[in-house]
C-alpha cells in the first residue's frame, strides 16, 4: 500500500520532469499542461499500482506517454494533419533560451517523433536503456536503434549547418515561441 | 576561454580534424559529446521552466481517498 503522503511529495518533485516531458512530446506548452494534469490524476488514483522503491520517474513518465498515444494524440488527428503536428514536435525554448541552441533545436525538431524521443529519455533524462524501452513499450534493440539513428542524422544535419540559414522549416520557431507565451506564467 | 555554452557540433568537428587530420572514429565521437551537451542544454531550460500554480493547487486538493475520473475531459481550456 502506498503511502499518499509521501506519493504526494514524489509527485510533486517530478513535476518539472514531467511537464518537459510533456512539452517536449506535445511541442505545445498548453497541451502539455492538460496531459501533465492528466497523468497526475491517473497517477494519484493508481498510486496502488506503483512499487515503492522503484523509480517512480519512470512510473509517471509511462503513464504520460501511454496518456498521449491513446488520448491526445487522437484528439490533435482530429485538427490538424500529421505534417504540421510533426513540424511543431520540438523541445520549446523558453524566451530567455540560449540563441546559439536554436540550429539544435531545429535539428532536434526535424527527427522522427520515436528517435527524439528515445533520445531525449536516456540521453536528458537519464534513463537507462533498459528503462526507455520499458517506458516507451519496446525492446531494447529498437531503443538503441533509434537512439543511434537519431545521433547520426542530428551529427550530419549539424555539420553541414552554421548561422541561420536552415531551410524551409525556419519559420516554425517564431510559432513556437508564439505558442510558448500563452503557457507559463513567468515575469 | 569562455566555456558558458556547450560547444557546437561544427566547432567539435573542427576540433576533431585538428586533431587526427581526417573524419575518424574519433572525431565523431567529439562530435557526439558535443550533440549530448547540447541536448542536455536544450532540454535542462524546458526543465527549469517554474511549474503553473494549477498544478500545485491539484496537488492539494487531492486527498487520501482517490475517486476522482482518470480524465480530465471537462477540462476544456
Amino acid at each position: 500500500m502506498t503511502d499518499p503522503d509521501r506519493f504526494k511529495d514524489a509527485l510533486l518533485a517530478e513535476l518539472q520532469s514531467l511537464r518537459a516531458f510533456a512539452i517536449s512530446i506535445t511541442g505545445n506548452v498548453e497541451r502539455a499542461d492538460d496531459l501533465v494534469q492528466d497523468t497526475v490524476v491517473k497517477a494519484w488514483t493508481n498510486m496502488n499500482g506503483y512499487t515503492e522503491g522503484t523509480n517512480i520517474r519512470a512510473w509517471l513518465f509511462t503513464i504520460l506517454r501511454n496518456t498521449f498515444y491513446s488520448d491526445f494524440r487522437k484528439r490533435s488527428r482530429e485538427v490538424e494533419d500529421d505534417g504540421a503536428h510533426a513540424s511543431r514536435l520540438a523541445v520549446h525554448a523558453p524566451q530567455h533560451g540560449h540563441m546559439d541552441l536554436e540550429d539544435f533545436r531545429r535539428a532536434l525538431a526535424q527527427l522522427p517523433d520515436d528517435q527524439r524521443e528515445a533520445l531525449i529519455l536516456v540521453g536528458a533524462s537519464g534513463f537507462s536503456y533498459e528503462e526507455a524501452a520499458e517506458i516507451c513499450g519496446c525492446a531494447l534493440g529498437t531503443i538503441k536503434s533509434r537512439i543511434n539513428r537519431a545521433r547520426a542524422r542530428l551529427g550530419e544535419m549539424l555539420s553541414v549547418t552554421s548561422g541561420a540559414d536552415f531551410g524551409p522549416d525556419a519559420d516554425s520557431y517564431a510559432a513556437l515561441a508564439g505558442a510558448d507565451g500563452g503557457g507559463a506564467k513567468t515575469d | 576561454m569562455d566555456r558558458h555554452k556547450p560547444a557546437t557540433v561544427v566547432d567539435a568537428r573542427q576540433e576533431a580534424r585538428q586533431t587526427d587530420g581526417a573524419q575518424s572514429p574519433a572525431g565523431d565521437d567529439v562530435v557526439q559529446q558535443a550533440i549530448g551537451s547540447q541536448l542536455r542544454a536544450v532540454y535542462d531550460e524546458v526543465v527549469r521552466l517554474p511549474v503553473p500554480d494549477r498544478f500545485l493547487s491539484l496537488l492539494s486538493s487531492l486527498d487520501g481517498r482517490p475517486t476522482l475520473p482518470a480524465s480530465g475531459k471537462e477540462q476544456e481550456s
